[in-house]
C-alpha cells in the first residue's frame, strides 16, 4: 500500500493536470473504505473481489494472496479515451512506479498526441 | 571496558538484526526511497553481523558454555536476518508473472462495473473517455 501513500502525496499534481487516480484492490468495499480512511486518501479504491477486471486485463498473480488465493500483480495503467495507453508491470513486486514516473509517462503521451495532431515531421 | 562492550554486543547485535528485518516490513517499507532498495536495513544488518563477529572471540576465550552458545546463537540470528532480507528483496520478490500475460497498450478497457469504497458503481469502459480526462489505474494486492 506504499504506492497509495505516494499517490496521495502527488495527488495535487495529478489533479492539476486533470488526471483521475483510481486504485483497484481485491478487497471488499468495506475494507477499501477502511484503507481510504486510515491513509486519508482523496482518491477512490475500486473493489474487484472476484478479479473480474484484473483477469480481463491479464493482471492476476495466481496463488500469491492469503491462503493461496489469486491477487492482482502490482500494475499501473494510464487510460486515455477508453484504452490503455501506458502500462507499468514491475518485475519485482516490491518495487512500484513512483508518481514522478507516471507523471513523466503522461507528459510523454501528451507530447506524442501533439505530434500526431501536427502530422509527422518531415524527414 | 572493551570486554563489557563486547558482552553487550552479544545480545544487542542479534536484537538489532531482528529489528532491522521486521522493521523493513513494518516501517521502512512506507518510504519508497528506503523500500525500493533496502540500503538502510541492509546497512544495519551488516553492522549487526560485524557486532556479532566482534563479540565472538571474547565470549569464546573467556565465557563458559552458556556464553559461547549465546555468542554462536547471536551470530546465527544476525546472519539469518541478513540472509532473509537479501533473499526476499533480491530473489523472492522477482517472482512475478511474465508481462506477456497482460493486455498491451492500445487495448480498450472491458465494460466491467466495480464498486468504489463508497459502494458507488464505476463503469471501467467509461474511464478516460473524451471529456473524462486521463485516468491512472493502480492495481495492488490488497490491504494485508
Amino acid at each position: 500500500m506504499t504506492e497509495l501513500r505516494g499517490l496521495q502525496l502527488s495527488l495535487e499534481e495529478f489533479r492539476r493536470r486533470g488526471i483521475e487516480v483510481l486504485a483497484v484492490s481485491p478487497d471488499s468495499v468495506d475494507q477499501n473504505r477502511g484503507v481510504v480512511e486510515k491513509l486519508g486518501l482523496d482518491f477512490r479504491i475500486l473493489s474487484d473481489p472476484d478479479l473480474a477486471l484484473t483477469r480481463a486485463l491479464g493482471l492476476e498473480h495466481a496463488g500469491m494472496g492469503p491462503g493461496g488465493t489469486d491477487v492482482p500483480r502490482p500494475a499501473t495503467l494510464i487510460v486515455r479515451e477508453g484504452a490503455i495507453r501506458w502500462r507499468h508491470l514491475t518485475d519485482n513486486w516490491r518495487v512500484r512506479p513512483r508518481p514522478e514516473t507516471i507523471l513523466a509517462a503522461l507528459s510523454d503521451l501528451d507530447d506524442r498526441a501533439a505530434l500526431d495532431e501536427r502530422g509527422a515531421p518531415a524527414l | 571496558m572493551a570486554n563489557a562492550r563486547r558482552t553487550h554486543a552479544l545480545w544487542i547485535a542479534p536484537l538489532t538484526a531482528l529489528f532491522a528485518l521486521v522493521g523493513y516490513f513494518t516501517l521502512t517499507v512506507r518510504v519508497q526511497a528506503l523500500s525500493d532498495v533496502p540500503w538502510l536495513n541492509l546497512a544495519v544488518l551488516v553492522a549487526t553481523l560485524a557486532g556479532s563477529l566482534w563479540a565472538l572471540p571474547e565470549a569464546w576465550a573467556r565465557g563458559g558454555v552458556v556464553r559461547r552458545c549465546g555468542a554462536a546463537l547471536g551470530l546465527g540470528v544476525s546472519s539469518l536476518c541478513s540472509a532473509s532480507l537479501i533473499y526476499y528483496c533480491f530473489f523472492l520478490s522477482y517472482g512475478v508473472p511474465s508481462a506477456n500475460a497482460a493486455l498491451p497498450a492500445g487495448e480498450p478497457l472491458p465494460a466491467i462495473e466495480l464498486a468504489d469504497h463508497r459502494a458507488e458503481p464505476v463503469d471501467l469502459a467509461q474511464l478516460g473517455q473524451i471529456g473524462h480526462g486521463d485516468t491512472v489505474l493502480v492495481f495492488y494486492r490488497g490491504h494485508w
